[in-house]
């Protein structure tokens, strides 16, 4: 029997091609043989699998030998093994939990794609795709975001479609009533020779439900369907107190946390002396940091709840996503 | 439980804009209190102490939790 690690190599050198043909295994290797739970010093072949599955499940040429020339062979059940991939880079195609940002903003992450009309369309932040109401619409969208390098025209994927408004509190008012009082006394103020003039304000915050906007991708095949580490988005659903939910996201990468709140109304600070109060949000627990608004949120069943855009050191807030659909009335691609 | 939501869903309405008027404070929702039951959660930015001091730690039988979460900014 061979117990030397170069007589073990030689005969996985020879049943290699043999046991990557099976389907399910996805690595084999050298390693030692793990009996009732505890590593053995006996040398075995191993194979990873993605999932193990019931002998009885397989046909006779699916099975993995127990023993090839002598030698144990043993079955590890991996999952799908991914290449660690740095969500800063330029992506293309790109999927969901990359890099990405207007051409005046730092960097967000690319939630998933949505569609509208039959038209495929990037879903994320409006404060990653329109620069906080601050953009015109055609403006490009950079994939990886400026601050991760992307650079107009060579990183230029998408151009910003539409995006919902962002009502800050403090911010010019567009009531009616407010514009013709202050029309009416910056007439007369004009009149009287004064060069002080009115602009109405709105004082008291207006409820916001949510921080998205769309980009279309310049060419469809720039862009993934999936979430990086992640996969495909199974569905759409809702998150309940309690729940376990996860994003992949442009600066923490693939985070998980409960939901610790719901019908959550929060202040939003924008930077800048500029607030935003947000009602019927989701809080979940510390998965996030700067660059990682715009992350599709999902469930444990990988069906997407919510759009990540705000926190603090230990809260992450998420706009529900049933509320994100209905406001761009957009589906998932 | 609709109907412990429903009510702690109308305190929190009655109160809610009195609680926002504390300048400490930056979310209200509904979570897990103290003992594992569903109440109200107010999050400060800071001095949880002094803000407990503001408001009850129970309304109509709802628990009332202050959280200490810091400010609370768009990523």
């Amino acid at each position: 029997m061979a117990t030397n690690l170069n007589d073990v190599r030689a005969i996985l050198s020879d049943a290699r091609a043999e046991l990557m043909a099976k389907p399910n295994v996805i690595a084999t290797g050298i390693g030692y043989k793990i009996s009732a739970g505890k590593q053995t010093k006996e040398l075995a072949l191993i194979c990873s699998v993605e999932s193990k599955k019931a002998k009885q499940a397989l046909s006779a040429q699916e099975v993995i030998p127990a023993t090839i020339q002598s030698i144990p062979t043993d079955v590890y059940p991996t999952g799908v093994i991914h290449a660690f991939q740095d969500p800063t880079q330029r992506y293309r195609p790109a999927p969901g939990g990359v890099s990405i940002g207007h051409i005046n903003i730092t960097a967000g992450t690319l939630g998933c794609l949505v569609k509208k009309n039959g038209t495929v369309y990037i879903l994320s932040n409006n404060h990653v795709l329109a620069n906080s109401n601050d953009a015109e619409i055609g403006d490009p969208i950079l994939q990886p975001g400026p601050y991760d390098g992307g650079q107009y025209p060579q990183d230029h994927i998408a151009n910003l479609s539409e995006f919902i408004p962002i009502e800050f509190a403090g911010q010019g008012s567009s009531c009616p009533i407010g514009g013709l009082a202050a029309s009416v006394l910056n007439g007369l103020a004009l009149m009287s020779g004064s060069k002080t003039r009115l602009i109405p304000t709105r004082v008291q915050a207006v409820d916001n439900l949510v921080d998205c906007a769309i980009a279309k991708p310049l060419n469809e095949f720039d862009v993934k369907n999936e979430i990086l580490g992640i996969g495909a988005i199974q569905g759409v659903s809702e998150a309940s107190l309690g729940s376990e939910v996860k994003k992949s996201g442009r600066t923490t990468g693939l985070k998980s946390s409960f939901i610790q709140q719901i019908d959550v109304t929060t202040s939003v600070s924008y930077g800048s002396n500029k607030t935003a109060t947000f009602v019927d949000q989701l809080m979940a627990g510390e998965m996030s940091a700067g660059g990682d608004s715009g992350s599709a949120v999902l469930n444990n069943r990988d069906e997407i709840v919510g759009l990540l855009f705000a926190g603090s050191n230990n809260t992450t807030i998420i706009n529900r996503i049933q509320n994100v659909f209905s406001k761009l009335q957009v589906t998932l691609a | 439980m609709d109907a412990q939501l429903e009510k702690i869903k109308k305190i929190r309405e009655r109160h809610e804009k009195e609680w926002f008027k504390i300048k400490e404070v930056v979310a209200v929702g509904i979570g897990m209190t103290d003992n594992d039951q569903v109440g109200i959660v107010i999050s400060v930015a800071d001095n949880p102490d002094k803000v407990q001091l503001k408001i009850p730690s129970k309304i109509d039988d709802v628990n009332i939790k202050i959280l200490k979460t810091g400010e609370i900014k768009a990523l």
